[in-house]
């Protein structure tokens, strides 16, 4: 599978970090079913020219998450049970996290709650299209 | 490892090679071109070569300057001299491949020593190598020679000399001499071995005209106990009035002796100096 | 640091010291490898790395200190199983690169043709022709090729990327990634800190011969922060700061306060809040980052 996923390894967030948000987006957008056979370590590493036991460290990551499991001899593959919803909780907590770092860099940069709330809101409207205001 | 060895000596052993096939070549051209009937002297020569040999020895050393030039003389050739200019030849080469240790710690003791082999086993091999390289050179002047006479139809003017077999010994060790002088004089070189390689000749030979000169005798002193340690000190080819040799046996073994005493302190010291090495 | 496996190191290096003449050139340097790890070591120039390389293999000899491979002294035989790249190409120039594979062929049990040709294609190597007239990256590349064709177990590459192209230096790379992958542990050195950063699970930073950091870098990575602190007036100085042990380096700049701290839970955050900023903010930091924080002037 190209290109199924990327990493920055020059920005500071660990490449193992990257990695597993990266699966559990997957998982969650549906990219990757239930069931799903991942690439093995030693595959991963090459193609994203990363240090195979960072990836292997991921997996690891994510196998504790709930998020895929590893047979031994067969390879790691996408939980059938609950790995939607686990992933998708773990990426609310990664938007969460982003969320709060956009908002603490503006308190930081001196802006008021109020000119925060707007740049939010333009934000929304930004990204968000006009029908998900109804709900 | 033995494989860059044979590259190494036998890049040598071409040149030399070259300079043999034209030497026989321009043998070959005189006797096309010469008006003498070489057939007819090859007769004459050879029964009187044959018959009195010692008689032959005698003008032998008489004419040994024009050995290889037929002429009314009647020369014959002692083997003693073709091993004598084999064992310059060898020695030469020996000087070219004796700076081999020094060309590793030419920006190559990395590649030379992590190989699953030890240092000084390599180090070994690799002055083995180089003593087999001048010992070739040896056998392959020695062949010209002879084919060269044999094409000049000058053959059976050679003729075995008392003291033949150990001026073999001798020659073959003479190189050896030199490589050990070669070596430990070089192996901790980083550059220039080429030169001091080159040097170690001139100091050499002018060390052997000192000795005769008419020096104060302290200084004389001086260049007698370099010469001690000169390999060419143990290689004299002298013939007194007579025609005979002058060396007598003893004198030419105790040379032979002095000689392998030589190289085998030259290679220990080589030896020393490369296990002190740092790449 | 601990060790709490009973395996033994892949490379266990213990106070290792170099001295030329005044000059110490290593300066009791310890680093612990484990195996399967690629390894990367980080300097300035003349920081010590190819030094360090040359001590290990037994090059140059150490003034002082102890290297061992699996707990073991080095041996000539262990040379079966390791690969070195000089800093420097040391390879006979006057072979052609087809007689110097014969002669790796020759010196190492383990040599694999087959690989070693695919290698020199996958660099685009005129085999045939004599190393004398490769350029410097082609003469690097079949070093390179020399030191994957034996399978190592151990690969001691310094700077093995040097001179090489983009696309080669990705070739490198793979190549090192594989070999870890396939159990092989890598110790190399590069200025290309984005190569160290892909690659390395493991990285030292050398400086002026002494180890200042040493650590995984993914752990690196979320351990060393900057907290951005700025204040009503010029930046106050924190004494507290300067004797936190925690803290690599303190910087001031009018307003701005900014303070490079390893570890969570060293106090700097409530010793900056303490003189009460008007913002604080926590910076990632790339390895580039920790890099020079590191080495910079403290």
């Amino acid at each position: 599978m190209p290109a199924l996923f990327t990493v920055d390894p020059h920005t500071g967030v660990p490449i193992y970090l990257q990695l597993t948000e990266q699966v559990k987006r997957s998982v969650a957008l549906g990219v990757l079913s239930p069931g799903e056979q991942l690439p093995t370590v030693k595959q991963l590493a090459s193609d994203l020219i990363v240090n195979p036991n960072t990836v292997a460290r991921a997996y690891r990551e994510l196998e504790r998450d709930g998020v895929i499991e590893t047979s031994v001899g067969r390879g790691s593959f996408v939980r059938a049970d609950h790995a939607v919803d686990t992933a998708a909780t773990a990426l609310s907590e990664v938007a969460a996290s982003a969320l709060n770092t956009a908002v603490r860099e503006s308190k930081s940069m001196g802006l008021r709650r109020k000119q925060t709330v707007e740049i939010f809101h333009r934000a929304l409207d930004q990204w968000y299209p006009p029908s998900d205001d109804k709900e | 490892m033995i494989y860059k060895e044979y590259l190494r000596i036998s890049r040598g052993i071409i040149w030399l090679s070259i300079v043999c096939a034209l030497f026989l070549a321009l043998t070959g051209y005189g006797r096309l071109t010469s008006h003498s009937p070489a057939s007819t002297i090859d007769v004459e020569i050879g029964a009187d070569a044959g018959t009195h040999s010692a008689q032959a020895a005698h003008h032998a050393v008489k004419h040994v300057h024009h050995a290889v030039h037929p002429g009314p003389h009647q020369p014959v050739i002692p083997w003693s001299l073709l091993f004598a200019i084999a064992g310059i030849v060898a020695t030469i080469f020996a000087g070219i491949y004796g700076a081999s240790l020094s060309n590793e710690n030419q920006g190559h003791l990395e590649v030379a020593w992590t190989k699953p082999r030890s240092r000084s086993r390599y180090a070994l091999i690799d002055m083995a190598a180089d003593y087999a390289g001048a010992t070739c050179a040896f056998a392959l002047t020695l062949l010209t020679a002879v084919a060269c006479l044999a094409i000049a139809g000058l053959v059976t003017n050679l003729f075995i000399d008392r003291d033949a077999w150990l001026n073999l010994v001798r020659f073959l060790v003479l190189p050896l001499a030199w490589l050990g002088l070669v070596q430990a004089a070089t192996a901790s070189l980083r550059e220039r071995s080429g030169a001091v390689s080159g040097g170690l000749w001139v100091a050499a030979v002018a060390l052997l005209g000192l000795e005769i000169a008419d020096l104060p005798r302290m200084w004389h002193g001086v260049v007698a106990f370099l010469n001690f340690f000169n390999p060419l000190n143990y290689s004299g080819y002298r013939t007194d009035s007579s025609g005979h040799l002058a060396a007598s046996i003893a004198d030419l073994q105790a040379d032979i002796l002095a000689l392998v005493l030589l190289g085998v302190a030259g290679i220990l010291v080589a030896l020393v100096q490369w296990r002190k090495l740092e790449a | 640091m601990i060790n709490s496996t009973a395996a033994p190191a892949a490379i266990q290096l213990s106070n290792l010291t170099k001295r030329y003449g005044d000059v110490t050139a290593v300066d009791g340097l310890s680093l612990t490898i484990p195996p399967g790890s690629i390894f990367g070591l980080l300097g300035t120039n003349g920081a010590g790395k190819t030094t360090t390389f040359k001590c290990l293999l037994g090059l140059a000899r150490p003034t002082d200190g102890e290297v061992r491979f699996n707990g073991e002294a080095l041996q000539p035989s262990l040379f079966e199983r390791l690969s070195y790249m000089p800093e420097r190409v040391a390879l006979y120039e006057w072979m052609t690169g087809e007689q110097h594979l014969k002669l790796t062929r020759l010196s190492f049990e383990r040599f694999d043709g087959a690989r070693a040709n695919e290698l020199a294609q996958l660099f685009g190597l005129n085999l045939r022709k004599r190393i004398r007239t490769f350029s410097k990256g082609q003469q690097s590349a079949m070093a390179i090729v020399i030191a994957f064709s034996t399978h190592p177990d151990i690969l001691v590459l310094d700077e093995p990327s040097s001179g090489l192209d983009p696309v080669h230096q990705r070739h490198v790379l793979d190549l090192m990634i594989d070999a870890a992958a396939g159990g092989a542990t890598v110790l190399f050195s590069s200025h290309q800190i984005g190569q160290v950063e892909r690659a390395a699970d493991r990285v030292a930073i050398l400086h002026r011969g002494k180890r200042v950091l040493d650590g995984e870098v993914e752990q690196l990575k979320a351990e060393v922060k900057i907290i951005e602190a700025t204040f009503q007036g010029d930046a106050p100085a924190l004494p507290a700061l300067d004797v936190n042990a925690g803290v690599q380096r303190v910087m001031r700049q009018g307003r701005l306060l900014r303070a490079y701290v390893r570890g969570a839970n060293n106090g700097a955050m409530h010793q900056i809040q303490a003189a009460s900023p008007t913002s604080v903010r926590v910076l990632d930091q790339n390895l580039e980052d920790i890099f020079l924080a590191a080495v910079g002037d403290r």
